[in-house]
């Protein structure tokens, strides 16, 4: 398989007058064509942030990309201008915002807002008539009737709208489609019918997908790989099977697995990680998750430690150091 | 073993007048809820749930039907007799970042209520030294009592909302969502602390969620709602293990599960979405979903059907092997 997007060592800050976040700090992970990869963590952890790095949404003022590089289809998506970002956008990477209720202009119809991109992209390819054609496949895609293309947003219901919303992101058949916490804001019911309607167009079209989420049950469905962040960081990254079925584990990792009420395990009490996650603007130093951890050693408070891989599994902690040389 | 209901509701309606006409928030919910045990209330956004909370804690006032508290029709109280048993009944709100004041310290907002119901006869040293203990309980540290929300994060807030919660001793507490605007691993120590609350003081809780996997681990019976109706009741390992009702069956299998094994299960979605709750007709709710639906389900709904065990279901094929 061919490799589709590579980030490597990504770091992202926000720097106003009286602090600097470190939202970012040095995230590397690749994504090849036709998979799905999933970035979990809590809110706080640079999910998001990373989302707006690739497409190059940070606020212009104050996010500042500090080092790192976006590899996308052989081109480093840093070092293109506006101009070039403006192509990509929507037509080669799209995204699907978490929001649909406020991704949406209130005031346009949702056929327009769904020929915008493929207006934008057109550079006189396709005829009126065949743009017009494209909207109402698009949104007989996602499940709805062509004859509601005319609508305002306030006409749909919160899953209609998603279904807009994932119609603009597909519109030009985007080669990467970054979908950040797509259904947090619908219903379980909702949830389902969202989530099985993009696998099917996953399948379907052969994009890319990277979905962001804090729903370890979404990821089981629908990802092949797995990145779990912690404070700006991945931790630990490797297959579904490695996080979900292996025995070797990052602590957080661990730790998150434990604080969610499974419906599947009849556990009396569940096992919360202590305390919170570390302020962005002050990280502590060596581990950011030491304060936290239950097996905190003196090294882990004073070394940040290093990423250790086995078979494309890798675990970001002093614990498994042992392991990769033995 | 016979379990004496804390709390019932006996065909409650609550009926919202709306320029279409009438939206039937809560209609005709017979509930009841046991002393000491948990009644996890479950169901889509706009079905009902939140409304039927603030509806038994006359926070709202109901259109028919009765809540009985330890027996008393509490839906007849006049005003000065309800001030009394609200120091019984209490609420834990969704949001803790609005439902407590900003410009409060962390103490006066848990002892609020206190000096308001004038406890301890009122004496400020006593209701501050309960408001100690209170803090302690919830698990924060003696050190923020004099802080204002915002130096606080979502968890501690929402303790905060659990300390006011219990500051007038009650019997039995409504908590709508108290669990969803926080992240995984504060949620879980929500979870932990609202069970050891229950178990050391003997709480009843009324559990108002949209998470099913949640619901499962707090409660000992759980009750689906649809469109204001109550459209099953059960035991939890009852429900999760024999769902009767077509609704819930779809409501289960629509958690995604955080477990490989269940990957390749094929889900069968809902279609459609839920219908509106403005007059609407008589007869199942469900029915335009459901792939089961007949012509018997556009028919009045009678009683709900009662598979003895606690477990009734409020759907006319229930008893049929679907």
């Amino acid at each position: 398989m061919s490799e589709l997007l590579h980030v490597k060592d990504l770091v992202v800050k926000y720097k106003t007058d009286l602090e600097t976040v470190s939202a970012v700090n040095g995230i590397s992970f690749s994504l090849n064509k036709g998979e799905t990869i999933g970035l979990v963590g809590e809110t706080g952890a640079g999910k998001t942030t990373t989302a707006m790095t690739l497409l190059r949404l940070l606020p212009e003022r104050t996010g500042k990309i500090e080092r790192g590089e976006i590899i996308f289809n052989g081109e480093n998506l840093l070092e293109a201008d506006k101009k070039r970002m403006r192509e990509i956008r929507g037509e080669k990477i799209a995204m699907i915002f978490q929001d649909p209720m406020t991704a949406l202009d209130p005031v346009m119809v949702v056929g327009d807002q769904i020929k915008e991109a493929l207006v934008f992209h057109n550079r006189g390819k396709l005829t009126n008539e065949q743009i017009d054609a494209r909207v109402e496949e698009v949104l007989e895609l996602v499940g709805i009737p062509a004859s509601r293309k005319n609508d305002y947003p306030h006409q749909f219901s919160g899953g209609m709208k998603q279904r807009v919303v994932i119609a603009i992101a597909l519109v030009c058949e985007p080669d990467l489609l970054i979908a950040d916490e797509p259904t947090t804001a619908l219903d379980v019911t909702i949830q389902a019918q969202v989530l099985i309607m993009m696998k099917e167009l996953r399948d379907r079209l052969g994009t890319s997908m990277i979905m962001i989420t804090h729903d370890l049950g979404i990821v089981a469905q629908v990802c092949d790989k797995v990145a779990v962040m912690y404070a700006g960081e991945i931790v630990e990254q490797g297959t579904l099977e490695d996080i979900f079925a292996g025995d070797r584990h990052h602590p957080y990792t661990v730790g998150l697995f434990g604080a969610i009420p499974n419906i599947n395990d009849d556990a009396e009490r569940l096992n919360p990680i202590d305390g919170l996650m570390p302020d962005p603007t002050n990280l502590p130093t060596g581990c950011s998750f030491s304060p936290r951890c239950p097996h905190c050693t003196e090294r882990c408070t004073l070394e940040h430690p290093a990423v250790h891989t086995v078979n494309g599994h890798s675990i970001s902690c002093h614990l498994f150091e042992k392991e990769v040389e033995g | 073993m016979e379990r004496i209901p804390l709390v019932e509701t006996r065909h409650l309606k609550k009926y919202f007048d709306v320029a279409a006409g009438k939206l039937h928030a809560v209609d005709d919910v017979s509930i009841q809820i046991y002393e000491g045990q948990t009644l996890g209330v479950v169901g889509e956004s706009g079905c009902g749930k939140s409304t039927l909370g603030r509806t038994i804690l006359r926070l709202l006032e109901a259109t028919d039907g009765e809540v009985l508290f330890e027996g008393q029709n509490i839906l007849k109280y006049n005003k000065a007799e309800m001030r009394g048993m609200r120091r019984k009944m209490q609420m834990i709100f969704q949001d803790p970042y609005s439902s407590i004041n900003p410009r409060l310290t962390v103490e006066d907002i848990i002892a609020e209520y206190m000096i308001v119901n004038k406890s301890f006869g009122g004496n400020r040293r006593e209701i501050y030294q309960r408001t100690a203990e209170l803090m302690d309980i919830v698990g924060l540290a003696k050190r923020l009592a004099r802080a204002y929300p915002h130096e606080l994060d979502g968890g501690r807030r929402q303790r905060i909302g659990i300390a006011r919660a219990l500051s007038l001793s009650p019997k039995f507490i409504v908590c709508d969502e108290p669990v969803s605007a926080l992240d995984v691993s504060i949620q879980a120590q929500i979870l932990n602390l609202l069970m050891d609350l229950q178990k050391e003081m003997g709480l009843t809780y009324m559990f108002i969620t949209h998470n099913l996997s949640v619901v499962k681990h707090i409660s000992t019976d759980i009750a689906v709602m649809y469109l204001g109706q109550c459209v099953e009741r059960a035991p939890y390992q009852e429900l999760f293990a024999n769902p009767r009702h077509p609704y819930t069956k779809k409501l289960l299998s629509a958690i995604p599960v955080p477990d490989l094994s269940m990957r390749n299960k094929q889900i069968q979605p809902i279609r459609g979405e839920v219908t509106s709750p403005i007059n609407p007709k008589p007869g199942c709710r469900f029915m335009s979903r459901c792939e089961f639906a007949c012509e018997k389900c556009a028919e009045p709904l009678g009683e709900p059907t009662d598979f003895g065990n606690h477990h009734t279901c409020l759907c006319v094929r229930c008893r049929e092997d679907l």
